[in-house]
């Protein structure tokens, strides 16, 4: 059998488009959505590499068990919703942000992560309720004056539309609890490796096969992502001109169509391997966690903390 | 060695579809302590016959037995022999990265035998063990995601050892490894043989088969098992590997004989 026999004469010739011979480079193209699909797949595995790695260091809360952490976390932000003085809210906040330093999570990761969203997505949230007509009450900013009420269909509005006092500090107290809560659960997560993180969560009482879902999930998204990137990266060599719209959205639909087969093949094969290993439909799942003195000191200084949060409100009122 | 019948095939034949027959009439006998190589081109049925050892996937037709006991779903509910039976065989998989579905290899290795429902001390004794046969301390806190090729298959190896196995079952072992790493898997795989764990390898790398085989059987591209021998007979049967569409006319054999005693032998040669 002589294979060069079956080879097509044009494979054989070598050259059919190529650059041009004048030697110029051609027309710049913009980043293809291909490009931007590989670029952020990319970011995403580097961004999650880059957390586990803060969960490695050998920082503070890094040393917790992270069963304590669990609770400590829920005692934490229960706290920061309950209190609310503005000042004792700022206490908490700052001393978290001392906790970032000692656990190896650099402050402007820290404030970047949480204070270019949170108030973003609050603030619209609870935009309406510093208005008079949503929440009355002393007015501060006078907006517009009617001079006469306002009637809308069922509805009867004062006649002046103003920013109340008790809506902006109601507004004000409601980011600053949501963005300490978001920072402290940020904190937290970010300084414990993600399947220990599951598995203290079988304290809250997380059924074990939630968990056992949960982690492998994680596990194989990175295996999926690789094979997403891989598609992508293919079709990416194969393109030589610009890819209309029409044909981009049957590709990616054909890749997720195609990424859908290949992780449900590979689901069997875990199963299997599963299976083989002695899996009976209930796993058994072992922590080393233990709980050692250190825990206690930082627990015994989380309910200190606490009392003295509540125990200020009072004072302060 | 005690040369006692461990695993028997009769007249098993597999569809994963109806009249897509992936096994046709598939008779074999697996002896304790042996080394069995299984032949075959791509889609032959050799991953398929390798499952069905495995009882992960049942028989169309025929029947399966190991260890004097017939293996089908219903017989596999029943906790005790089920366990036994996973206890007792083990398969590693040619996709590691199916295989290694824990978050860290400590938790990979520790797997199978939390299982076994062995006690916690006991577990630690054998992940740790094993951890120190592999040389895998550096590797015990990594996700998977972090190993190279050769550390996933040698991960997932520990993975199957921690159970203890007799019989270990290995799908193309060998696929993606460097030559180095090729050499220690053979080398180990002589070894767990020589502690009398049987083997049972598909491979379609022709030049290992003599190290990791005493007996090799052949499947052809109709799912029959068509041949059945020592390595050297099979292998030094260029017709009969032509006709299953296993090697080209101007194959050739690589042997890389080693021996303890710091003897080595390799030739090359050509028909």
């Amino acid at each position: 059998m002589n294979s060069k026999n079956q080879v097509p004469e044009w494979l054989l010739n070598s050259g059919e488009m190529g650059m041009c011979p004048c030697g110029c480079i051609g027309k710049r193209k913009k980043v293809s959505f291909l490009e931007k699909t590989i670029n952020d797949i990319t970011k995403i595995l580097k961004e999650v590499i880059f957390f586990e790695d803060i969960a490695f260091e050998k920082g503070f809360l890094q040393k917790l068990d992270p069963r304590i952490k669990v609770i400590s976390l829920i005692i934490l932000i229960s706290t920061a919703t309950l209190i609310h003085n503005v000042l004792i809210l700022i206490i908490i906040y700052l001393l978290s942000c001392i906790l970032a330093k000692i656990s190896c999570i650099s402050l402007k990761l820290y404030f970047k992560r949480i204070w270019l969203v949170v108030p973003l997505f609050t603030a619209v949230t609870v935009l309406p309720s510093i208005f008079n007509y949503v929440r009355p009450g002393n007015s501060l900013i006078s907006l517009i004056n009617f001079g006469h009420e306002l009637h809308l269909g069922p509805f009867t509005f004062p006649e002046e539309l103003a920013i109340t006092k008790q809506g902006v500090s109601g507004a004000t107290l409601l980011i600053i609890r949501v963005g300490i809560a978001v920072s402290l659960a940020f904190l937290f997560t970010a300084t414990t490796r993600f399947n220990n993180l599951m598995k203290a969560f079988r304290v809250l009482f997380l059924p074990k096969i939630f968990i056992t879902i949960l982690e492998m999930c994680y596990r194989y998204i990175f295996i999926l992502l690789n094979i997403t990137t891989e598609m992508f990266v293919a079709r990416k060599s194969r393109t030589l001109s610009k890819i209309d719209s029409k044909e981009g959205r049957r590709f990616v639909s054909n890749a997720m169509g195609s990424l859908f087969g290949k992780s449900y093949a590979l689901s069997e094969e875990v199963y299997g391997a599963m299976l083989s290993r002695g899996y009976k439909g209930e796993p058994v799942i072992m922590n080393k966690f233990k709980f050692i003195l250190f825990d206690f000191q930082w627990l015994l200084a989380v309910v200190i903390c606490v009392l003295a949060a509540f125990g200020g409100e009072i004072i302060l009122g | 060695m005690d040369k006692g019948k461990i695993m028997k095939l009769r007249d098993v034949s597999f569809e994963y579809l109806t009249n897509e027959t992936v096994l046709r009439d598939i008779n074999l006998d697996i002896y304790s302590g042996e080394k069995i190589a299984i032949l075959g081109a791509n889609g032959s049925g050799k991953s398929s016959l390798q499952k069905i050892l495995n009882g992960l996937i049942f028989p169309s037709k025929g029947e399966y037995r190991a260890f004097g006991q017939l293996v089908n779903e219903e017989t596999l509910n029943d906790e005790q022999f089920s366990q036994s039976f996973r206890q007792r065989v083990g398969y590693i998989f040619q996709n590691s990265d199916a295989q290694l579905f824990s978050a860290n290899v400590w938790e990979e290795i520790a797997f199978g035998p939390l299982q076994m429902k062995l006690k916690i001390n006991e577990v630690n004794e054998r992940v740790n063990g094993i951890i120190r046969m592999l040389n895998l301390e550096s590797l015990q806190d990594r996700p998977p995601y972090k190993l190279s090729g050769g550390e996933k298959k040698k991960v997932a190896i520990a993975c199957v050892l921690s159970i203890n196995p007799e019989v270990l079952i290995l799908d193309e072992p060998t696929n993606g490894l460097d030559p180095r790493t090729q050499r220690w898997l053979i080398n180990l795989l002589v070894e767990l043989n020589k502690a009398g764990k049987t083997l049972i390898t598909c491979t379609h790398n022709l030049d290992i088969v003599e190290e990791i085989a005493d007996r090799v059987i052949v499947f052809n591209e109709e799912h029959n098992i068509v041949a059945e021998g020592s390595p050297l007979e099979i292998l030094s049967n260029k017709e009969l590997l032509l006709s299953v569409n296993l090697i080209d006319e101007h194959y050739h054999r690589h042997v890389h004989v080693f021996d303890p005693s710091e003897h080595h032998d390799h030739f090359h040669s050509h028909d």
